[in-house]
């Protein structure tokens, strides 16, 4: 059978899912009522990042992905036929598509995600030369844009779209080198903030790009750009404007708008309040945060904020969790969460990993959506 | 020379300034003070104070990544002068970033700041794959490996280099410590590692304690 037979039996196996799935919402419906009407939803939406993850279930190694967007489109489609999560996202700079295409030498690895060798910008005025992209035409972008307008084609009308952005201090870090540029912002902070200009702009073109072809929302990560990498005066003079732009430019043509999220580091906030209410008036619609490290900050606080302005908390289950607890455990654990922190929130509220990877057991993550199901009725 | 003011170094090292650490430290030369000297007068005191000021939340990571630059600018001068005089290290670490990571801030604080405090290290960069870092241990006699891993899916990379270590009958003599994002206490024992730090100063008094165990 041809990939495009595979992907047109598995698009008819997920119609065919959920529409006998006994639930009231399809995951677009689920999808629209929280981000963007921000009224309950039959249950509350589950929010899974998983990229490569479920290739295993179609053969395919993460280089076929990186490089091929039937093989791509295939491998998410059998993700949610077999897990059955209400989000799918296309994936870009986590393969390293954009450094790329600025000159980064990239270490294709067969079965793991690519990896950037060595900078390109050796030295601040090397910046001159970086250059505007074509997300249509240059490196693999068009393998990113190609999977999400197929899977728009295919299951537009049931699940959203998500079209992913690896945010701009991530591609600064891989321009110049992480720890580079960590000295830089000390040294150099005019060139950092040049250099983010343009990597926000690099971010934009792909992010219009992405809506485009069929993307409903924008999700961007940007896991280098925590805030434990800098003094909280940093983030706000140097990480912020970069932020905003993007947030500006993008937030205006999809109507929920556009979520960030930074890996880890929340916690580490002198004051988180503050920190919420600015990457809120930034513009962000989803604030992630990631257990274990947020379970020391003051979840319904943070969610009061969001709720004022609109926006939503995605919460974020450890990849640990995924690979180290039962089944039972598991279950017990989505309980807790839903009753601690959901109630009064179903609106605003999205759960699920933080990341899917290979150490996330496919039996640990049928029980998630188990419980979601069981547990997160609205 | 007793009265060489050290303070201009210390001061270029708290402020992150690396052309300058390397121009004071040539002229301390210039001016007959022993390498070691200036490295335990100047780049240890002055990396201390950069570490308690990052334990006071006064510094932080860019002031640490500056520190830990200007650090290495000087010890680049310095190292090749230390070389000649063998056995007066503390011990020798090996030190990287797992397999398919490309994240080295940290691993790069870190071996700066173990260089400061006496050890020699081989930075073996990011990347490395399991029998690269078996190989350089083996090459430089090493007795503490050092494994930065941010991601945990590459956690599997550290209990392969382990596993690869024992099976090469080294694991009596090497100790193994690991750090990076993924990671905490539990994971060292999951990846058969003797320890975990969280930051440069306590690796410092981890591979203290590990060059103890290794001598008792």
């Amino acid at each position: 059978m041809k990939s495009n037979e595979r992907i047109d039996r598995l698009a008819a196996q997920l119609h065919e899912q959920v529409m006998n799935s006994g639930e009231r919402m399809t995951p677009l419906e689920r999808f629209n009522c929280v981000n963007v009407h921000h009224a309950k939803p039959d249950r509350l939406m589950a929010w899974a990042f998983y990229r490569e993850y479920p290739r295993y279930l179609v053969d395919y190694k993460v280089r076929d992905l990186e490089t091929d967007y039937l093989k791509e489109c295939e491998s998410m489609l059998a993700g949610l036929v077999e897990f059955g999560f209400d989000t799918i996202w296309t994936n870009v700079d986590l393969y390293s598509v954009t450094p790329e295409i600025m000159g980064v030498d990239i270490d294709m690895i067969e079965d793991a995600v690519s990896v950037p060798k060595a900078a390109v910008l050796k030295k601040p005025e090397d910046l001159k030369l970086l250059k505007a992209i074509n997300p249509e035409t240059d490196g693999r972008l068009p393998v990113v844009l190609d999977t999400v307008a197929l899977l728009r084609e295919k299951i537009g009308d049931i699940y959203p779209i998500i079209g992913h952005l690896s945010g701009p201090i991530s591609l600064a870090c891989c321009l110049r080198g992480a720890s580079k540029f960590v000295v830089d912002m000390k040294r150099r902070p005019d060139f950092v903030r040049e250099l983010l200009d343009y990597c926000a702009d690099v971010t934009i073109t792909i992010g219009k790009a992405l809506l485009d072809r069929g993307a409903v929302g924008i999700s961007m990560a940007d896991a280098t750009g925590s805030p434990s990498l800098c003094s909280p005066k940093q983030y706000n003079e140097l990480f912020m404007p970069a932020y905003m732009k993007i947030q500006k430019a993008l937030a205006c043509m999809t109507p929920p708008g556009v979520r960030w999220h930074s890996q880890s580091g929340i916690d580490e906030v002198a004051d988180i309040e503050k920190f919420v209410t600015e990457s809120c008036e930034a513009g962000n619609t989803v604030f992630h945060v990631a257990t274990p490290w947020a379970l020391n900050c003051d979840i319904k606080r943070i969610l009061d904020i969001l709720k004022s302005y609109g926006a939503c908390l995605w919460f974020g289950i450890a990849p640990a969790a995924f690979a180290n607890l039962t089944e039972d455990e598991m279950e017990t654990l989505v309980k807790e969460y839903i009753d601690t922190y959901a109630r009064g929130y179903e609106g605003y509220f999205l759960m699920g990993p933080n990341m899917l990877n290979d150490t996330s057991k496919p039996e640990l993550v049928k029980a998630w959506m188990h419980a979601m199901k069981k547990y997160g009725k609205c | 020379m007793c009265d060489f003011d050290f303070q201009p170094i210390i001061d270029v090292i708290v402020d992150g300034e690396g052309d300058d650490a390397a121009e004071l430290v040539q002229e301390a030369l210039d001016a007959g003070i022993p390498a070691a000297d200036i490295i335990d007068k100047a780049l240890v005191v002055g990396m201390q104070m950069v570490s308690d000021k990052y334990d006071q939340k006064e510094y932080f990571v860019p002031d640490l990544a500056a520190s830990a630059d200007a650090m290495t600018e000087a010890l680049d001068i310095l190292k090749p002068l230390l070389e000649q005089k063998d056995g007066e290290d503390k011990g020798t670490v090996v030190i990287g970033v797992v397999k398919e990571c490309s994240q080295e801030i940290g691993k790069n604080i870190v071996a700066a700041m173990l260089s400061g405090a006496g050890y020699k290290v081989y930075d073996l960069g990011t990347n490395v794959a399991p029998d690269t870092f078996i190989s350089k241990v083996k090459e430089v006699n090493a007795d503490i490996l050092a494994m930065s891993n941010p991601m945990l899916q590459t956690t599997k990379y550290m209990k392969e280099t382990a596993e690869k270590l024992e099976a090469e009958g080294l694991r009596g003599k090497v100790k193994i410590t690991i750090g990076g994002a993924s990671t905490n206490p539990e994971t060292a024992a999951q990846v058969l590692a003797d320890a975990w730090s969280k930051n440069g100063n306590e690796c410092i008094r981890v591979c203290n304690r590990l060059m103890d165990d290794l001598q008792a």
